[in-house]
């Protein structure tokens, strides 16, 4: 489950034409966060980028704690980074151009995860599709990192 | 490994943190197989904190706080 998704889940929007996208994302998260049929992976890179995006959206000290404590627990599977899954990461970055923090999200979890949720547009490269399945559950909301989410007609 | 159950030292049993009676499920990723706790109606911070007061930003804050260099 990609970070936006967590951003936008946890940090409300002061724009109004945005509170759509949190109330998708915070709907969203509650609901994963309480189905026992579902165990969420993440790489431990990720951990490290959803607290820090929390963190530099303003979230406090208390509760940013409390997140990172959860993601011990048995509802999350987090799978540490190898040298191979950078290297490999790096390599299809560079040829791809898609920027090496989405590969360190999405590589360490070949053959772990059976369904990717992101509304990043990059998601939607093959190298990432050919993972696995790659839902939005934002839509029609989609985001790219560093600007504003746009919501897409058609 | 006795006739396919696994048979823990009780030293390393309670080293994981894993219940004494009760069940608990094996992962087998690669070569590595991970036992643990069976994750049934487990409270969440993060429930807590989304069904409390949300942390409320400017988009543009949010925007930059997710912003990466691209490659």
């Amino acid at each position: 489950m990609d970070t936006n998704i967590w951003q936008f889940g946890f940090i409300k929007p002061r724009e109004k034409q945005f509170l759509e996208l949190y109330e998708s994302a915070h709907s969203f998260l509650i609901s994963i966060l309480s189905d026992e049929s579902t165990r969420i992976a993440a790489s431990s890179y990720q951990i490290a980028e959803i607290l820090e995006v929390l963190r530099k959206s303003g979230m406090e000290k208390e509760p940013r704690a409390g997140i990172l404590h959860d993601f011990e627990k048995a509802k999350f599977y987090v799978k540490d980074l190898s040298l191979a899954d950078a290297v490999l990461a790096l390599t299809d970055s560079a040829r791809s151009n898609i920027h090496v923090y989405d590969y360190l999200v999405a590589y360490p979890l070949k053959d772990i995860v059976g369904r990717i949720y992101s509304a990043d547009t990059h998601f939607t490269h093959e190298d990432f599709t050919s993972i696995c399945e790659v839902i939005n559950p934002l839509a029609p909301w989609f985001s790219t990192e560093g600007k504003r989410p746009e919501k897409r007609r058609g | 490994m006795i006739n396919r159950k696994l048979y823990l030292p009780k030293e390393l049993v309670e080293k994981a943190g894993l219940p004494k009676n009760g069940d608990c499920e094996a992962i087998l990723v690669g070569d590595e197989v991970r036992i643990r706790r069976e994750f049934q109606g487990e409270e969440l911070n993060m429930s807590k904190i989304l069904n409390g007061k949300p942390v409320i930003a400017r988009v543009d804050r949010m925007a930059e706080a997710a912003e990466v260099e691209d490659a």
